[in-house]
């Protein structure tokens, strides 16, 4: 019993540093309110992973033999990795850019009585999102301006949009949603 | 190896068997049901570790033997389901930056105009289907052509807000 109340304290390790980094992040975000968005993910990120050098050191060494202590750190390491993409991606910026949770938003402030949609799209619309969107590509340079026409620019965030392509085939069997509603498919 | 490998073996069956049953026949309410498989892959690995030291004898050092391994494995395995879920949900549904870069680089040497990406993404493109997907998934119920907020939704939304209020930053979208 004492051995698995053990295991179960290191298995947290990750967790906790999970928790650090999040903690780190809404405290910089907070005091600095200026800091391009990105940065502030790092800096928690950042400090996530001292705190998760700091609780794993002490006990690794008592947890495990000497050649599966790289082994553990490992492994420890990918969780805690694999968890800052989680919170970065799939909850942060959810509420940074997701339109379900936009729509939710608008919702909810509209209480009981709810919004036609002709009313939610007054609150949020498509011409929102691409201005929206097209400005945060211009300020991380993935995309460029000349002459009023728009061109690719750093090539690191349309090699995802491809990778997502790619995994929308193997998946969905469509390069988009909408190809498969067209397709009949659902 | 034996902390590493196991998390990474029954994530890699949980791949597998997600692409194999999604391309046969694509469930109703994806998210519970990756869940679902998601968890079923984390008992089949788990009940498979415990029987194979026995036929593969001296070649089962990298399967789990201690609490401390076997709760790494699970550890390992839950936090890349999470990622992976993640990253499905931008497979699922199309995203607008994305599909403003594929637009943009699609255009080539003549790039094109914001009046052009406005006329290829309206409303119907971005909006409608979102909302859609908010009243199947009972998020929000549709009450006489307006849009209303279920329990469910409130739920979902409550601690995006309560924490978009702590980082102090202004509604998304």
């Amino acid at each position: 019993m004492s051995a698995l109340l053990t295991a179960a304290t290191l298995g947290l390790v990750p967790f906790v540093a999970l928790l650090a980094c999040i903690v780190a992040h809404v405290l910089v975000s907070r005091a600095l309110p200026e800091l391009p968005r990105h940065h502030g993910l790092v800096l928690g990120a950042l400090t996530g992973l001292a705190a998760l050098a700091a609780l794993a050191l002490p006990p690794i060494g008592l947890a495990a033999a000497p050649g599966d202590r790289v082994g553990l750190g490992v492994a420890w390491t990918l969780t805690y990795l694999s968890l800052v993409y989680w919170y970065v991606f799939g909850f942060f910026n959810l509420g940074e850019s997701s339109r379900r949770i936009r729509l939710l938003v608008e919702l909810r402030a509209a209480g009981d009585r709810g919004l036609t949609r002709a009313k939610i799209l007054a609150a949020y619309n498509a011409r929102m999102i691409v201005d929206a969107r097209l400005g945060r590509l211009l300020a991380g340079g993935q995309v460029v301006e000349r002459d009023g026409r728009y061109f690719t620019g750093k090539p690191l965030m349309l090699w995802g949009a491809k990778a997502l392509v790619l995994l929308k085939l193997v998946f969905l069997g469509a390069p988009s949603e909408f190809a498969r509603v067209r397709s009949g498919k659902r | 190896m034996r902390f590493v490998a196991p998390g990474l073996l029954a994530f890699a069956l949980l791949i597998v068997a997600h692409v194999v049953i999604w391309r046969a026949r694509r469930p109703a309410g994806e998210y519970a049901a990756l869940a679902v498989l998601g968890a079923g892959v984390l008992a089949v690995a788990l009940a498979t570790f415990r029987v194979i030291p026995v036929p593969l004898g001296s070649a089962s050092g990298w399967l789990p033997q201690s609490p401390l391994e076997h709760i790494t494995a699970i550890g390992l395995y839950a936090a890349l389901f999470l990622s992976y879920v993640t990253t499905y949900s931008a497979v699922q549904a199309d995203s607008p930056t994305m599909t403003i870069l594929l637009l943009i680089e699609r255009a080539g040497a003549v790039g094109c105009t914001r009046a052009e990406l406005r006329a290829r993404l309206d409303d119907r493109v971005l909006v409608l289907p979102r909302l859609d997907d908010l009243v199947s998934g009972k998020l929000v119920r549709l009450d006489q052509g307006r849009y209303v907020v279920t329990a469910r939704g409130t739920l979902m939304i409550a601690p995006h807000i309560r924490f978009r209020r702590w980082l102090r930053m202004e509604k998304g979208g």
